[in-house]
């Protein structure tokens, strides 16, 4: 059902301000609105301000703790799958002080700035290392450039052009340099040359022109190799002290849960100050108005008590556009997952959930419909609602799947599928005896009873959908439209069934005139009524025939639900494929072993890709067929201040 | 003549509807699924985190070649190719080579079609992932026509005798 909701307006005094809006988060009840909605604000615009929020800086903090928290976490202890989030109180949270985070931020931020730098250091003397590499074998001292009266030129040489065609060049223009091939690789030959001082600018006119590249190490002394020698212990030197900063970062690692509740308190403090947003404000006074779920009255009133301030609740008129929050039993709130992916229900209409919920149950069983599969479900979906930490969306949707799971299981059980064939198969092939699996239906053999079972759930699917858009016709003071619109079709589509039922499965002919008279009356009863927005006579008359012509709409939506039969059908056929390729190996050890792991792969396989069908068109028979009759969509969902943590859970325990 | 008749008989035309049914919708899959595979690689990029969603989305155009696949697979379990040889008239041939149509045709183009949806549903993901359904729904409306079709190919497979 759709929670009633009242308005509440609030007025207090501007001291209390703060204290106010926490109470008011902590309680978790009340949506604030826009308060330049609120009626009257035009004429008291003139003496209040809105409210505003300066969060620029704490959303830098926010930044800054996310970052440390990321940094932090590969440090941190060490969490389980199952483990939940730590519990605190609001006060704790809303009080957490923010000084020792911050600073052990800093220090972490630190401590990241000397790693990086390390880390580009590094980055620098390797690549020293592989320009001086090629020059390792040269045994002069870099610095050593020159003597008296000669250069020493080093040169990467392209490999295409010979030492012999340097040599005679240089003989030919009378240059006389000794030229020493170093080393080489693909691209190019590294060579020192000795030469005249000067004949230097000749022999170095000559190199260029055969596309040789000078190279000169300037500040460095001492050969290329005890240079490379010298710059692998500085790199291992600063290897050494990430590794010491990192152990330093590794330190701070048990710190995390501080900086996370830090993080939790931040974003709790500008989601109070964001909500300042909504208020008008006085210099003494504040002012604002918003939504509370009528059952929850009270503990605004508790929290309110003790605070100088004035506030009264009203309930919703027609015209209001209140935001939408559903509540169901126990069994009914899994599915709600399934309308919200949809639209949350408009406000003044009806929460198709108590209704959507039984037929989501059955139709998702008879789809995926094998009880092996279905225990799986419901085991992984039941346990995993249960011990896992994942937010209450995902808990819904695992529970939901747990709950479908359990239908599954009664469907496959009915079918005698058990992951397939797997029992009899494997008595067969292994232990030469086969067992049967007591079944009330076998699909493969006798498929038409599963497919008329789909068209008689699918049917009365219809009906109760028809019979919603009555009930919310009738709610709104329209009982005669109910009638006219859904009674008729009701004749018609009740009376073709007793009509048909008579007469091919009983074969009653009392039966079938009964349905006969009561689908005719039905139909006359439209062509009667359909045009009555119609002012000329034989456009009613027209609008009431065609009308009969929605017939046609109900036989396809009928008719859509064959795919109940037919996503059965696949599922058991493919997991009957699975355990027949699993037994061709036959009976011995490598066949059981052969059959163990095509078992788990294919039944694994089979389970994921019909559990997703199953959920996808059970849903899109709620969405189509069902919805399609009644449903009134375009609910603003209800979103209260409340503490929106992300790593600890807050409670209830007052402080 | 008779030569011809000797390979285009009851057998061969019931394993080309095997065939037809395991290759037509194979391909419909194929192509789908790696419409979907393809607009998936972007999105995952930009946030991994989303990658479990835009699964869901790519197994969806998956089922086709699965349907072809169990379709063929029924016949070969109904009429004993799975055993060995088989010696079936020219009419059982035919009526097993059109049992097998459905599937093939409608799940290749279901299947392409299929991907094409989930494809652009992919950008429903990346901009608002809490809206994944609503990018499945469209593409069980494509998948519908491969259901109906399977439906009738499997009814019609597990009617030979």
């Amino acid at each position: 059902m759709i929670e009633k909701m009242e308005r509440i307006f609030l007025c207090g005094l501007a001291q209390d301000r703060e204290k106010v809006i926490s109470r008011l988060m902590k309680s978790g009840c009340v949506q604030l609105s826009d308060p330049a909605a609120m009626s009257g604000y035009e004429e008291i615009r003139d003496q209040v301000e809105l409210g505003s929020a300066d969060v620029y800086e704490k959303e830098q903090l926010l930044s800054r703790l996310n970052q440390c928290i990321q940094t932090l976490k590969p440090y941190g202890a060490k969490k389980s799958l199952f483990a939940k989030r730590p519990e605190v109180s609001f006060g704790e949270i809303a009080g957490e002080d923010t000084q020792e985070a911050l600073e052990l931020c800093q220090k972490v931020e630190e401590l990241q700035k000397e790693i990086g730098a390390a880390k580009s250091r590094i980055s620098q003397e390797e690549f020293l290392q592989t320009s001086l590499a090629p020059w390792r074998e040269l045994d002069l001292p870099l610095e050593e450039t020159a003597t008296e009266s000669s250069e020493i030129l080093l040169a990467a040489v392209p490999a295409i052009v010979a030492p012999e065609e340097l040599e005679r060049q240089q003989g030919e223009q009378e240059l006389g340099a000794y030229l020493s091939v170093v080393s080489e690789d693909k691209d190019q030959r590294y060579a020192a040359a000795i030469v005249h001082r000067d004949k230097a600018a000749g022999y170095q006119e000559l190199l260029r022109q055969s596309g040789a590249t000078l190279i000169t190490f300037d500040g460095l002394s001492g050969t290329a190799g005890e240079n490379i020698a010298a710059s692998r212990s500085r790199v291992k030197q600063e290897e050494e002290q990430i590794e010491k900063l990192e152990k330093e970062l590794a330190a701070y690692g048990e710190k995390l849960p501080k900086v996370q509740l830090a993080w939790d308190s931040t974003q709790l403090s500008i989601d109070c100050q964001k909500a300042e947003q909504n208020l008008l404000r006085t210099q003494e006074t504040f002012l604002t108005e918003g939504w509370v779920p009528q059952r929850r009255k009270g503990e605004v009133e508790k929290s309110l008590a003790g605070y100088t301030c004035f506030y009264e609740f009203r309930e919703a008129s027609e015209k209001d556009d209140p935001p939408v929050l559903l509540r169901n039993n126990k069994f009914v709130e899994p599915f709600e997952a399934v309308t919200e992916m949809y639209a949350l229900p408009a406000p003044h209409s009806l929460d198709p959930n108590p209704f959507m919920a039984p037929f989501f149950f059955v139709f998702f069983g008879m789809m995926l419909s094998d009880a092996g599969y279905g225990l799986v479900l419901a085991i992984l979906g039941l346990l995993g609602a249960k011990y896992l930490d994942m937010g209450a969306g995902g808990k819904k949707l695992l529970k939901m799947l747990g709950y479908c799971g359990i239908s599954t299981v009664f469907w496959g059980a009915l079918y005698g599928s058990w992951f397939g064939d797997t029992i009899p198969k494997v008595t067969e092939v292994f232990f030469g005896n086969r067992v049967q699996v007591p079944m009330l239906l076998d699909p493969l053999t006798n498929p038409m009873p599963i497919l008329i079972m789909a068209f008689v759930v699918g049917y009365i699917h219809i009906l109760v959908g028809l019979g919603l858009k009555a009930y919310l016709m009738i709610r709104r003071g329209h009982p005669v439209d109910a009638l006219f619109d859904v009674g008729f079709w009701y004749f018609v589509l009740v009376g073709l069934v007793i009509f048909a039922g008579g007469q091919m499965v009983i074969g009653s002919t009392l039966m079938a005139s009964i349905g006969k008279w009561l689908a005719i009356a039905g139909a006359v009863g439209l062509v009667l009524t359909q045009g009555r927005d119609k002012k000329n006579p034989i456009m009613k008359l027209m609008s009431g025939i065609l009308s009969l012509y929605d017939i046609t709409g109900y036989f396809s939506d009928l008719l859509s639900y064959s795919r109940i039969m037919a996503l059965g059908l696949a599922t058991g056929v493919i997991a009957q494929v699975v355990n027949t390729m699993g037994t061709l190996p036959g009976r011995s050890i490598i066949g059981a072993v052969l059959f163990v792991v095509i078992f788990l792969f294919g039944h694994v396989l089979n389970l994921a890709i019909n559990a997703l069908g199953s959920y996808v068109h059970t849903s899109r028979l709620q969405y189509v067929e069902f919805f399609g009759k009644f449903f009134e969509g375009g609910g603003q969902a209800f979103r209260p201040l409340r503490p929106a943590t992300k790593y600890v859970y807050v409670n209830n325990q007052e402080e | 003549m008779k030569e011809f008749f000797e390979v285009f008989n009851g057998n061969f035309l019931a394993y080309l509807g095997v065939a037809f049914a395991v290759i037509f919708s194979g391909i419909g899959s194929a192509k789908g699924v790696g419409l979907v595979g393809e607009a998936m690689s972007g999105v995952t990029v930009e946030d991994p985190g989303k990658f479990g969603q835009l699964l869901l989305l790519q197994a969806l155009p998956a089922t086709q070649g699965i349907y072809g696949f169990v379709v063929g697979f029924m016949v070969m379990v109904t009429t004993g190719m799975l055993g060995g040889t088989v010696n079936l008239s020219m009419a059982t041939g035919a009526y097993i080579f059109a049992s097998c149509c459905p599937i093939a045709f409608v799940g290749m183009v279901s299947g392409i079609h299929q991907g094409r949806v989930s494809a652009a549903g992919v950008n429903i993901v990346a901009k608002r992932p809490e809206e994944v359904s609503k990018a499945m729904v469209p593409a069980a409306m494509v998948e519908t026509y491969a259901i109906l079709a399977l439906l009738i190919s499997l009814l019609l497979v597990l009617n030979i005798h």
